[in-house]
């Protein structure tokens, strides 16, 4: 049989689905859009689908449309709908509409431990007579009651569906309100509040992370103390530790190749082309992967949803709401987790929007650059410089927004801000544990498979002249190329084929941009700063920072934009739109800055 | 009165939902039915948007979205 696991978004749905499938999970998208589809199977053989988080089952939204049609299926044998026993008004809701669609259906109530907890008493056998639908008490945090949901779901089609809710109505307002009646009334006979009232604890944490003073400083604590565990001493040693790795592995590749007595051109494209290419990109996995763990800490505790609802009214004049926050901020560490984490975002306008404005929020990657510069130039003024970098880069995202938005390829429903304010819980560490596994395996997948392609590609460029001879750096086709689009960046002060060559490097990762430098004017990274006025003016390095600060991220994230927007055409729009309005900042910064200095 | 205009603090009970279809529709599902009792949390620092408590649950909305729901204030 196949089941269909529907439910309220933080009803514990992706807790349950992961208890009972364990790791016999298929992770896809639903045809033709990019919502994320999970199968997999449980009882031996019995195929599970988990369904979007939905609170209704309205035509209006993706999520709800695609749940529907689902259930409608011939596909689908029954359904399993989770309801959260704290929220429990609210999430029979939906099961009322679920069970209007004819289907045999079976009612989890999840976190009964919880409600028992607070005091509150379910009487299950009631409520099951009420509703006419079968229902089960569990846990899917702790496991209790999944072997009974188990046996029950299995014998679904014997037990006994009487639906006691029907609709007969026309007005929208009238069937909501006789659907919220008759749960009323049904909650009124078997549902006992013991100790009434909410969570005070729950409560506590929110007057404090919500705060009408601190909320926004607690905000940016947090953001600080997120990329202090990314990047500060624990995140660079694990990130540290795995590049050694890496290269460990990449240096034994070599060596071995060595000894089979490969050529050298066969040697240079495997180890130098490819496999450090792919070595740099596979360089940023535990940077991702720590950030994709806090990140995720911080939706499932609740307290990303409090972020959103703190920060819209910022994000309100451009037209996105509060929830394109999260993915934002992912993009101070990571363009490419940011870009994923688009998927977040229910609206499609919104959706994309986000991830064309996206790229602009300096990515932890351009740090050096910046520091290179502020070395050279301001060494005392390293704050500001920073400071001036990232306002910079909210300021092209938000400014970006609000223009693009009005657009119309943008226009569409702005989507109103309707959010739930789930209560604190702590986060559940199996279900993070798969997000991140599955997160690793999709990054993986693609080092090997596109960015492969783009760093062979810029290798070959850089290691042979038009006639196809191994060639040094200054001769190669990279250098002539990065001479002609050089009189591209003359009007922005620094046109020459050397920092033309950085920023073209910059594309296989934004790091290579200063390691690139350092190659061709043949100086370790340490005294390169020392070298950079040689080559540069204060302002023409201001420009530098503003351009690779704003133009095109580097080829792991465009293919990341690439898959999530579904389009070359609308990516490469997205990356013009990207390097266009970098060059006419720095264009502006260079010549501002010039009739100061 | 208006939904939008509740001080934090106070309550109301629902009594109309106005507007365009799928708003409409929204604020329906999520449980802002007539003669539903609505209590206004807190809001957000700068005044919006407003946390409601209503059916057990906290629920996030701006005031320019409130203002398609017609409250009588309750003392």
């Amino acid at each position: 049989m196949t089941f269909a696991l529907a439910g309220n978004q933080n009803s514990g749905k992706t807790t349950l689905f992961n208890k009972l499938t364990g790791a016999n999970q298929r992770v896809g998208n639903w045809p033709g859009v990019t919502v994320e589809k999970k199968e997999g199977t449980f009882a031996k053989s019995e195929k599970l689908v988990d369904l979007p988080g939905v609170y209704s089952l309205t035509p209006y939204s993706l999520e709800e449309k695609i749940t529907r049609e689902f259930i409608l299926g011939s596909e689908t044998d029954a359904i399993i709908n989770i309801v959260d026993a704290t929220n429990i008004e609210r999430n029979l809701y939906l099961s009322l509409q679920l069970s209007e669609l004819g289907k045999p259906m079976l009612i989890a109530v999840n976190m009964i431990d919880e409600f028992n907890k607070s005091g509150g008493r379910l009487d299950v056998k009631l409520l099951e007579q009420l509703i006419g639908i079968p229902v089960v008490p569990i846990s899917a945090r702790t496991g209790e009651g999944i072997s009974e949901l188990v046996r029950r779901a299995v014998e679904l089609n014997s037990l006994p569906q009487t639906p006691k809710f029907s609709n007969s109505y026309s007005d929208y307002a009238e069937l909501a309100d006789a659907r919220y009646a008759f749960i009323e009334s049904v909650l009124a006979q078997c549902l006992f509040l013991v100790r009434a009232g909410e969570s005070t604890k729950s409560n506590k944490l929110d007057d404090i992370l919500t705060h009408r003073f601190w909320a926004i400083p607690i905000f940016i604590a947090i953001l600080g103390l997120v990329f202090w565990v990314t990047f500060g001493p624990l995140g660079s040693f694990i990130t540290d530790s795995f590049a050694k790795m890496v290269e460990y592995g990449i240096e034994r590749a070599g060596a071995l190749l060595d000894n089979t007595g490969a050529s050298a051109w066969t040697r240079g494209l495997l180890v130098d082309g490819i496999l450090t290419g792919v070595g740099a990109v596979l360089r940023f996995l535990p940077l991702i992967l720590i950030l994709f763990l806090c990140f995720s800490l911080l939706e499932d505790s609740g307290y990303m949803a409090r972020a959103a609802y703190v920060l819209d009214y910022i994000l309100k004049p451009t037209g996105l709401s509060g929830r394109s926050v999260i993915p934002m901020v992912m993009g101070f560490g990571c363009t490419v987790p940011a870009v994923m984490g688009c998927r977040s975002l229910q609206n499609e306008r919104d959706r994309r929007l986000t991830i064309f404005i996206t790229p602009f929020l300096s990515c932890g990657a351009k740090v050096p650059i910046y520091a290179m510069v502020t070395a050279a130039f301001f060494p005392r003024h390293g704050a500001l410089v920073f400071g001036f970098v990232y306002l910079l880069g909210v300021a092209a995202a938000i400014g970006s927004a609000a223009v693009l938005g009005r657009l119309k390829h943008f226009k569409g429903k702005i989507s109103p801000f309707i959010l739930e304010l789930p209560p604190y819980r702590i986060p559940e560490p199996r279900s993070v544990a798969l997000l991140i596994a599955h997160k690793a395996g999709g990054f993986v997948k693609r080092a090997f498979t596109l960015i492969l392609l783009g760093t062979v590609i810029i290798w070959l460029l850089s290691n042979f002249d038009f006639r196809l001879r191994t060639a040094a750096a200054q001769d190669s086709m990279l250098a002539a190329i990065s001479g002609v689009i050089a009189y591209i960046f003359k009007p922005l002060g620094f046109g020459n084929w050397q920092a033309t060559t950085a920023v073209l490097a910059g594309f296989t990762a934004k790091e290579a941009v200063v390691g690139t430098l350092a190659v061709i004017y043949e100086v370790g990274t340490d005294a390169l700063p020392a070298h950079i006025p040689e080559h540069f003016t204060a302002a023409a390095a201001l420009s530098f920072i503003v351009f690779n600060l704003l133009c095109m991220p580097c080829v792991a994230a465009v293919s990341c934009i690439r898959r999530e927007l579904g389009s070359w055409k609308i990516t490469f729009a997205a990356l013009g739109y990207q390097t266009g309005l970098a060059w006419v900042l720095a264009f502006f910064v260079y010549h501002l800055i010039g009739w100061f200095v | 009165m208006k939904l939008s205009k509740l001080r934090t603090g106070q309550s109301c009970v629902i009594t109309k939902i106005s507007g365009e279809d799928a708003l409409r529709m929204r604020l329906l599902d999520m449980g802002l039915t007539p003669k539903t009792l609505v209590y206004l949390r807190h809001t957000a620092p700068m005044g919006d948007p407003m946390e409601l408590r209503l059916r057990g649950y906290s629920l996030s909305l701006r005031r320019s979205d409130a203002e398609l729901v017609e409250v009588e204030a309750v003392e």
